[in-house]
């Protein structure tokens, strides 16, 4: 057996994935070579740490909220429809939800602003209703441009998803302030007008897939 | 089938808050590692979750529901690597939260390591760790990341090769 070879070999080696013949051949070889035994040795010290690492790591934060939040925002097998594949069904969604969302998104903001402007209790609480009803607007408008997005361009949908990831980000961080000041309104009306505008950019996207 | 996921998969919501709290840590390390970016990390597994009690009803309990998410997640993860997209996005955001990235682990050796394995290209670090962390073959790495096994393997080999080069001076 080579050098070569055996350096080939010695993954399959050190994995014990070698059959019986073949692995001699490899230790005999490491016998007279030092330079594939060190080799052997450095690959097998790896593989010990790799395979030892946790196989769990908590996240630096408990995701449960919103996760709680987005499931009751959200029903069930909203992304499982799989009857909505007719381009026809989905540009007649598209223009149902573009109409039907508008009126919700001005509810939601006028609602929210009444909410924010209140003048007992702290605002987190009051605003958490309409934040559910924000929350099951943007998830009817997701599920449509899921189904509707492969009608986008590529550079739609990179320029969508871009910048509903920022907007994303804007609501985490916004809302994690909430959490810290509940009794403050002023971030209750910030953290409004970033739901208003994903909903916005939602429609956007939504009625490009239909118009392209 | 577990108590709790029959009633997770009948709308109970506290049966499935217990699910996630048994189940998050094995689904966020899987998360990060192979995206090796804490803040998509964090948003990967709350779509894991929010995925998983969608299709809750769909789950026949064939395997134990631990199985099921770790297969949803590595589904999850890699669907979303796919979408060139998102995955330019996610390279954007990379920079900025590396620091927080192994923040619960105790060990010197350890935190290099995951470092290291942080700074692998994307491929050999998605196969090294579906291979030798998670223990799937290379026939299953193959189909989940569209690959030939053989170029499966040759990431694999790719991946140890750089992993020991940063951590050996």
């Amino acid at each position: 057996m080579t050098h070569d070879t055996v350096q080939n070999a010695l993954h399959d080696y050190v994995e014990q994935a070698l059959d019986d013949e073949t692995a001699q051949m490899v230790e005999r070889h490491l016998l007279e070579c030092a330079t594939c035994r060190e080799e052997a040795n450095r690959l097998d010290n790896l593989l010990t740490g790799v395979r030892a690492l946790p196989r769990t790591i908590e996240p630096p934060r408990d995701l449960w909220p919103d996760i709680d939040v987005r499931i009751r925002g959200r029903g069930r097998g909203l992304f499982d429809r799989s009857l909505w594949s007719l381009r026809y069904a989905v540009a007649a969604a598209a223009v149902i939800l573009v109409v039907a969302s508008s009126a919700v998104s001005y509810q939601l903001a006028m609602k929210a602003r009444r909410s924010a402007t209140m003048p007992s209790g702290p605002a987190l609480t009051q605003f958490m209703e309409t934040e559910l009803e924000y929350v099951r607007a943007v998830a009817e408008l997701e599920d449509e441009l899921a189904r509707a997005r492969q009608m986008l361009t590529p550079e739609a949908r990179t320029l969508i998803d871009r910048n509903l990831r920022i907007i994303d980000a804007a609501i985490r961080e916004t809302r994690a302030l909430l959490t810290m000041n509940p009794e403050d309104a002023n971030v209750v009306e910030m953290l409004s007008g970033i739901y208003r505008k994903k909903v916005d950019l939602l429609q956007q996207a939504n009625r490009m897939a239909f118009e392209s | 089938m577990n108590d709790l996921v029959r009633r997770a998969g009948n709308g109970d919501r506290s049966a499935f808050e217990h699910l996630y709290r048994e189940n998050v840590g094995r689904v966020y390390a899987l998360c990060l590692r192979l995206t090796a970016d804490a803040a998509l990390a964090d948003e990967l597994t709350q779509d894991v979750f929010v995925r998983a009690w969608q299709k809750l009803r769909t789950f026949r309990g064939e395997s134990a529901f631990s199985s099921w998410i770790h297969r949803l997640t590595v589904n999850l993860v890699l669907s979303h690597r796919r979408a060139d997209v998102r995955r330019a996005a996610r390279e954007e955001t990379a920079a900025g939260t590396s620091s927080s990235f192994g923040q619960t682990e105790r060990e010197g050796s350890r935190i290099d390591l995951e470092r290291a394995l942080r700074n692998l290209p994307a491929g050999a670090r998605e196969v090294l760790v579906l291979y030798d962390i998670e223990g799937y073959r290379h026939g299953e790495i193959a189909k989940l990341l569209g690959i030939a096994p053989g170029t499966s393997k040759a990431q694999l080999h790719r991946a140890r090769k750089l992993l020991r080069e940063a951590l050996e001076p």
